[in-house]
C-alpha cells in the first residue's frame, strides 16, 4: 500500500512535492513529515504525524499524535486521499472503508474534487486534516444540521422505484413489478425504472422483477464500509444488523416462484432499509435505503442456492438447510441508487408550498399561457385539476406551448393532461374535456364538474368566456381570470371573491376604469408590436410574443393564483414589464358593485364611478351640472356596463335649475378613451344633477332630452342612457329604446 | 468553558485562568522579554495581558497570586499593576488587583531588592489595611511581623490559609474551581522532626468543574524535589491521595531535574519515590505537563531546562497517551505564542490552531516598505 521509500525532494507528482515542501518549510504547527513513499502504480504517499486537539476525555478516541498516509493520483483524477495508519483507528462518522480488512480513509471534503480543486492547496489539506482529526476527537465533526451517516456508499446506477417501497411495513413478501432498463451513453451504467410507462411503448409491462425489502433494526451511525460485491458480503454484513438476508430471500424466491407462479426469468432487487440514529441514545432520524440487483434470474438464483428445483419446466421447493453460505459468494451484486418515484405530495414538499388549500381548479383554455400556468402548478403539487379546451396543437403553437411536438395534431386538453399526469408515479389529479364552453349544450360531465369545482380558472384570452364564467356557467365556484394586455407586456388577475358578491365582469370594468385613470396603464391596452393576425380579442396573445416572456408571466401568474386562493378577497393585479425585463405589481383597489334593472335592461356599476358623480355634483352646486356616462354594452344579456364618466365640457350651461351639456372637446374626450381601451370603453350615455331639495324624478326637460339621446341613440342600436344624480345617494337611472324610428 | 493560559516567557512563569463565569486570576507575572533585542521570542507579556483584558472589558483580575518573590515570577509586575501603597505605582492606565496572593515568605523576607521589594511593600500593606490580600502559611509565622504593627494573628485570620485547607472565595457551585493548597506548610516527620516548608512557594492544585467534568490543574512554582517529597508524604498522610491527582501540571522550576531528584542522569533523570508516585500514579489518562521554560536542549546544560528531566516527563506522558509542552515551543519553536488549554465538559484540550497565513499577516504590523 505504501510502495518504496523515496527521498522527499524526490517526490514528483506536484501536489505531493507542495505538501513535502510546506512541512519541510516547518511553517505549520502540528503536521510533521514522516517519509514518502511510491507505488508501483506511480502513486506517492506521504507519510505524515497529525497532533490534533485531544481533549482529556474525547468522545472518540483520537490520540495525541496521528499517524496518517496521504495518497497521490499521478494524473491528479482523484483526490489525495488521507488514510489513517493506526489499525485500531475508531469507526466514526466521515470515514469510508474502501476494501474489506484495509484501514479507512477519511472523508475530509463534502464536495466533489473536481470543484475542490480549484482551491486545493497543501497547507488547506494539512489545515482540514488537523481539523477533522481535533473535530472527530470530541464527536463534533458531524454537525448537528448535517444528516446522519450512511453505512454503504451509494451508486452511481439509478433504479426509480414506486415510492410505496420506500415506505414502513413494505417487508412482506416480494413486490412484483415491471422494470425497464435505459442504457447510459456515457458509461456502461444502465438506468432502471419501474413502475412506469416505458417511452417506448408507451405502456406498463407485465411485472419482470421483484423487490425483497430487508428491514434491520436501527443502528447508530458510524463510517462507511466498503460496497458489498456478492451476496455473501452483504449477508455477512446484514448478519452484524440482526438480519438474514439468505433465509428472507429463500422465502421470497419461493413464494414468487411456487406460490405465486410468478415468472422465473424475472430479475430480483434487494432493497435495504436501515433506520439509523444519530447516536446510542436517540431515535432513528433517517432511513438509509439501498439496494442491489442480484445478478441472474430469480429462477437460476433458486436453483443455485439450494431453494427450489425444477424438473420438466416446473419447480418445487426443496425441504431443509440448502446450504447456501458458500454458493452465495458467487453470486455478484450490482449495487444501484435507488430513488423514490415523485408523488403530489413529495412535488409540494420539494416546492416549499405549505398551502393548507388544496382545492380543484376547473381551468378553461389551454394556450401559451394556460397550458404553462398549469404545468408549473402541477409540479408544484399544488391542487387537482380539470382541464377545457376545444383546440388542437398546432405547430406555430410550439414556439411558446408547454406541450412538446409529440403532441401536435392532438387536441390540447388531452395532451396537457396526459404530459401533467407523467409528473407523478400517481398521475392521475388531471382530467380533460375537449370543449367549447361558449358553444351549448354543455356535456352533462362538464356541467357537474363546474358544479363540482372550487374554482373555475379563465385561461382563455376571451371576454366572452369570462364573461359567461362570471354570469352563467354552472355552479357557483368562485372564478379568476388571467390573461395578458394585447403587447404581450403585461400579467392581469382577476379574482372574485370566495361569496362572489364582486363578479369578474364587474371587476373587468372596473379595470377598464383603472386603465382610462392611471397614468401607468396608459398604453396598457395599446397594440404597440405587430401582431400576427390569427385570434380577435384583445385578450389573444398570438401576436410577436417570446417564450422568455411568457416563461416568467406563467411563472408570476402561478404564484400569484397559489396566493390569490389562498386569500379570499377579490382583487385585480397587474404586473407590467419594461425593456429591461424588470417587472412592477400594481394593485388596483376594487369598488363594491352596483346592479340596477331598468326597464329592459340592466345596468352593472359600482360606487365608484356613483363617487365620482356625487362628487362632481357637489363642487357645482347649487347649480345644476352633468357629462357624459363611459362604458359598454353586452347586447346579449342586455347589460350596460357604466364605467366612467367624463366632466362637464367647459361650454356647458350649469344653472340652479337647468343644465345644457356642452360639447367643447368632448368628442375628442371619448374617442381618446375608447383608443386607450381598445376600444372596450366608449360613449354610452348621458346624467346630469339636481339641486338638493329635489327629486330625481326626471322633469319635462329631462324627457326631451331622453328622446333626444334615444333618437340618437337607435342609430347605434342602443338604447338611451340618463342618470339623475340628487342629494346624498339620491341616483335614478332612465333607459328608453327605440322599437322603430320616431316612436318613444 | 474554562481557560488556562501559559505564556512564553523563557524559564519564567505567567499563568492565567478565566473562569466561565468571567472571573480571572493571574498566576506570577514575568514580563522578561529584552524590548531592545528584536529577535527575542517571549512574548510582550504587558501587551498581551493588556490586550486579553480590554477584550474582556476588563481593567482588573480578580486574583494575582506571586507563587514566590523571585525574579522569574514577578520581573516587570510594579510596571504593569496598579499597587495601593505608593501614589508612583497608580494611574497610567495600570491594571488593578482585586486581591493579592502571597506566601508568609513574601511578608517577612527580609533583604529583598528591586521589583520584588515593590511587591513584598505592596503585600504588606495591604495587610495591614486588611483588604485585598490573602497570605498563605501557617499564621504562628506572622505572628512576630504582625505584632510589630501591633496588629495580632486574631486581627488578621480571615486572610490567611494555611495548606490542607481550601482557599475562601471560589467555590465548584459558583466558578466552578476549586484551590487545595499544598504549599507553603510545616509538619511533623514520622521521626517526630519538625519539618518547616513555611518559607517555601505556594502550590495549589485547581479543580476544574464543567458540565460534571472534573480537570485537576496543579501549579507547582519553582518546588524542588524535597518540597515535593514532603507536599506527597503530609498529603498522603492526611488521606488526601486525590489532591495531588492532575490532568495538567505547570511544570516546577523550568524542568530542572532538581525537581525530580538530587541525580540529574545521563539520559534521564530518576525521580526520587515521592517523586515518582506524584506523576506516574497520580497521573491521570492524557495528562499533559508543561514546562514554562526556554525549549528543551539537545545538549546537557547546567541550567535548566534539562534535556534529562524532559526525557523522563516525557516517558510519563508517553505511558497516558498524554502530552509533554514546552511554552517556549509551543506551537513552534520559531514563533512561540501562548499555549492556551481549554477546560470543558471535555476535560483538556490544548488548543492547536493552525493559522492561515493571511490571517497571520493582518493581525501584525507590516514590514516597512521601501
Amino acid at each position: 500500500m505504501l510502495g518504496e521509500p523515496v527521498h522527499p525532494e524526490e517526490a514528483a507528482i506536484a501536489k505531493a512535492r507542495e505538501l513535502v515542501q510546506l512541512l519541510r518549510a516547518e511553517v505549520l504547527p502540528f503536521v510533521d513529515l514522516v517519509g514518502v513513499t511510491r507505488r508501483a502504480d506511480g502513486w506517492e504517499v506521504v507519510r505524515v504525524d497529525v497532533r490534533p486537539e485531544v481533549p482529556t476525555f474525547p468522545v472518540n478516541d483520537i490520540r495525541m499524535v496521528e499517524p496518517v498516509a496521504v495518497e497521490f493520483d499521478p494524473a491528479d483524477r482523484f483526490e489525495p486521499r488521507a488514510i489513517t495508519l493506526r489499525s485500531d483507528f475508531p469507526h466514526v462518522p466521515h470515514t469510508y472503508v474502501v476494501a474489506p480488512g484495509e484501514p479507512p480513509s477519511l472523508c475530509l471534503f463534502d464536495e466533489p474534487y473536481t470543484e475542490q480543486r480549484l482551491r486545493w492547496t497543501a497547507a488547506a489539506f494539512a489545515q482540514r486534516l488537523h481539523t477533522w482529526l481535533s473535530k472527530t476527537a470530541i464527536g463534533a465533526l458531524h454537525q448537528p444540521d448535517q444528516p446522519v451517516e450512511p453505512f454503504l456508499p451509494g451508486s452511481p446506477a439509478h433504479v426509480i422505484l414506486p415510492s410505496h417501497l420506500f415506505e414502513a411495513d413494505s417487508s412482506r413478501g416480494p413486490q412484483a413489478m415491471s422494470l425497464y432498463a435505459i442504457p447510459r451513453p456515457d458509461s456502461a451504467l444502465l438506468t432502471y425504472v419501474a413502475g412506469r410507462q416505458s417511452p417506448g411503448n408507451g405502456t406498463e409491462g407485465a411485472p419482470n422483477c421483484i423487490a425483497v425489502v430487508v428491514e434491520t433494526k436501527p443502528q447508530t451511525q458510524g463510517g462507511l464500509t466498503h460496497q458489498p460485491q456478492n451476496l455473501l458480503q452483504l449477508h455477512e454484513f446484514l448478519q452484524t444488523m440482526g438480519c438474514d438476508l439468505l433465509r428472507t430471500l429463500r422465502d421470497n424466491l419461493t413464494t414468487w416462484i411456487i406460490e405465486r407462479a410468478g415468472d422465473p426469468d424475472a430479475i430480483a432487487l434487494v432493497m435495504l432499509r436501515i433506520p439509523v440514529r444519530r447516536s446510542h441514545d436517540g431515535a432513528p432520524e433517517t432511513i438509509e435505503i439501498r439496494a442491489f440487483q442480484i445478478v441472474g434470474s430469480v429462477g437460476e438464483l433458486g436453483k443455485a442456492l439450494g431453494f427450489v428445483d425444477e424438473v420438466d419446466g416446473d419447480f418445487g421447493a426443496i425441504i431443509g438447510d440448502p446450504g447456501t453460505t458458500s454458493v452465495s459468494e458467487k453470486v455478484l451484486l450490482l449495487p444501484l441508487n435507488p430513488v423514490r418515484d415523485l408523488t403530489r405530495r413529495r412535488a409540494q414538499m420539494l416546492s416549499g408550498n405549505r398551502s393548507a388549500r388544496d382545492p380543484h381548479i376547473l381551468a378553461v383554455g389551454a394556450g401559451a399561457l394556460g397550458s404553462q400556468t398549469l404545468l408549473t402548478l402541477v409540479r408544484t403539487g399544488f391542487g387537482t385539476w380539470t382541464v377545457v379546451d376545444h383546440d388542437v396543437l398546432l405547430p406555430h403553437n410550439l414556439a411558446r406551448h408547454a406541450l412538446p411536438g409529440l403532441y401536435v395534431g392532438h387536441e390540447k386538453a388531452g395532451a396537457l393532461a396526459h404530459l401533467a399526469s407523467l409528473c407523478f408515479e400517481d398521475g392521475g389529479t388531471i382530467d380533460s374535456f375537449c370543449a367549447d364552453v361558449l358553444t351549448p349544450p354543455l356535456a352533462d360531465e362538464l356541467r357537474t364538474k363546474f358544479d363540482a369545482t372550487d374554482i373555475a380558472l379563465d385561461f382563455s384570452a376571451s371576454v366572452a368566456v369570462a364573461r359567461w364564467l362570471a354570469l352563467e356557467a354552472p355552479g357557483d365556484s368562485r372564478r379568476i381570470s388571467v390573461f395578458l394586455n394585447p403587447d404581450g407586456a403585461d400579467l392581469v388577475v382577476m379574482a372574485e371573491d370566495q361569496a362572489r358578491s364582486m363578479r369578474l365582469d364587474c371587476i373587468e370594468a372596473q379595470y377598464y376604469r383603472a386603465v382610462i385613470e392611471r397614468e401607468e396603464f396608459a398604453e396598457h391596452l395599446l397594440e404597440n408590436g405587430g401582431r400576427l393576425r390569427y385570434g380577435h380579442t384583445c385578450r389573444d396573445v398570438t401576436s410577436t410574443l417570446s417564450q422568455d416572456s411568457l416563461s416568467l408571466f406563467s411563472g408570476i401568474a402561478a404564484g400569484a393564483l397559489r396566493e390569490t386562493i389562498a386569500s379570499a378577497a377579490s382583487s385585480l393585479a397587474v404586473w407590467q414589464t419594461s425593456a429591461n425585463h424588470s417587472v412592477t405589481y400594481r394593485a388596483v383597489d376594487l369598488a363594491d358593485p352596483v346592479e340596477i334593472q331598468c326597464g329592459d335592461w340592466q345596468i352593472r356599476t359600482d360606487r365608484g364611478v356613483l363617487r365620482k358623480m356625487s362628487d362632481l355634483r357637489k363642487q357645482a352646486l347649487p347649480n345644476e351640472t352633468g357629462g357624459v356616462l363611459l362604458g359598454y354594452t353586452d347586447h346579449l344579456r342586455k347589460v350596460l356596463y357604466v364605467v366612467d364618466t367624463l366632466p362637464s365640457p367647459p361650454d356647458s350651461e350649469e344653472w340652479p335649475r337647468s343644465y345644457v351639456r356642452g360639447c367643447d372637446g368632448l368628442k375628442e374626450a371619448a374617442d381618446a378613451i375608447a383608443h386607450r381601451t381598445g376600444g372596450a370603453v366608449a360613449y354610452l350615455g348621458e346624467w346630469h344633477s339636481h339641486p338638493d331639495g329635489s327629486t330625481c324624478e326626471p322633469s319635462p326637460d329631462d324627457l326631451v332630452f331622453l328622446a333626444w339621446l334615444t333618437d340618437h341613440m337607435f342609430v347605434d342600436g342602443m338604447p338611451g342612457l340618463m342618470a339623475i344624480v340628487g342629494e346624498g345617494d339620491d341616483l335614478s337611472w332612465y333607459t328608453t329604446t327605440l322599437t322603430s324610428a320616431g316612436d318613444l | 468553558m474554562h481557560i488556562v493560559t501559559f505564556y512564553p516567557l523563557g524559564n519564567a512563569d505567567t499563568s492565567k485562568i478565566d473562569l466561565a463565569n468571567g472571573r480571572t486570576l493571574l498566576f506570577d507575572y514575568a514580563n522578561t522579554r529584552d524590548p531592545d533585542d528584536a529577535t527575542d521570542r517571549r512574548i510582550d507579556l504587558a501587551k498581551q495581558l493588556r490586550a486579553e483584558l480590554s477584550k474582556a472589558g476588563r481593567k482588573s483580575f480578580d486574583v494575582v497570586a506571586f507563587t514566590h518573590l523571585d525574579d522569574d515570577h514577578v520581573t516587570g509586575a510594579p510596571d504593569f499593576f496598579h499597587l495601593e501603597h505608593a501614589s508612583k505605582y497608580q494611574g497610567d492606565g495600570r491594571i488593578e488587583i482585586d486581591d493579592l496572593w502571597v506566601p508568609a515568605a513574601a511578608i517577612i523576607e527580609t533583604g529583598l531588592t528591586g521589583d520584588k521589594r515593590v511587591i513584598q511593600r505592596e503585600a504588606r500593606h495591604r495587610l495591614v489595611q486588611g483588604k485585598g490580600v490573602r497570605v498563605f502559611s501557617r499564621p504562628a509565622l506572622l505572628e512576630k511581623w504582625l505584632r510589630s504593627k501591633g496588629l495580632t494573628v486574631a486581627d488578621r485570620k480571615d486572610l490567611i490559609t494555611d495548606a490542607g485547607q481550601l482557599i475562601p472565595g471560589f467555590t465548584r457551585a459558583d466558578d466552578g474551581l476549586e484551590f487545595f493548597v499544598h504549599s507553603p506548610f510545616a509538619m511533623r516527620s514520622e521521626d517526630g522532626k519538625i519539618v518547616d516548608r513555611n518559607r517555601d512557594a505556594l502550590v495549589v492544585q485547581a479543580t476544574f468543574v464543567h458540565s460534571q467534568t472534573e480537570t485537576k490543574l496543579i501549579l507547582a512554582s519553582d518546588v524542588d524535589h524535597e518540597v515535593i517529597a514532603d507536599i506527597v508524604e503530609v498529603t498522603r498522610k492526611h488521606g488526601n491521595d486525590q489532591r495531588l491527582e492532575w490532568h495538567l501540571v505547570k511544570l516546577p522550576h523550568h524542568c530542572s531535574y532538581l525537581s525530580l531528584g538530587p541525580e540529574k542522569g545521563k539520559r534521564k533523570t530518576v525521580p526520587t519515590e515521592p517523586v515518582r508516585w506524584l506523576y506516574e500514579v497520580q497521573g491521570q489518562q492524557r495528562g499533559r505537563l508543561v514546562s514554562s521554560s526556554k525549549p528543551i536542549p539537545t545538549e546537557d546544560t547546567e541550567r535548566p531546562p534539562h534535556r534529562q528531566a524532559a526525557n523522563y516527563y516525557r516517558e510519563v506522558v508517553a505511558s497516558k497517551s498524554g502530552e509533554f509542552l514546552v511554552t517556549m515551543e509551543h506551537p513552534k519553536r520559531s514563533a512561540p505564542k501562548p499555549l492556551v488549554v481549554e477546560i470543558t465538559k471535555w476535560g483538556a484540550t490544548v488548543r492547536k490552531v493552525i493559522v492561515s497565513g493571511a490571517a497571520a499577516v493582518t493581525t501584525h504590523r507590516s514590514p516597512r516598505a521601501g
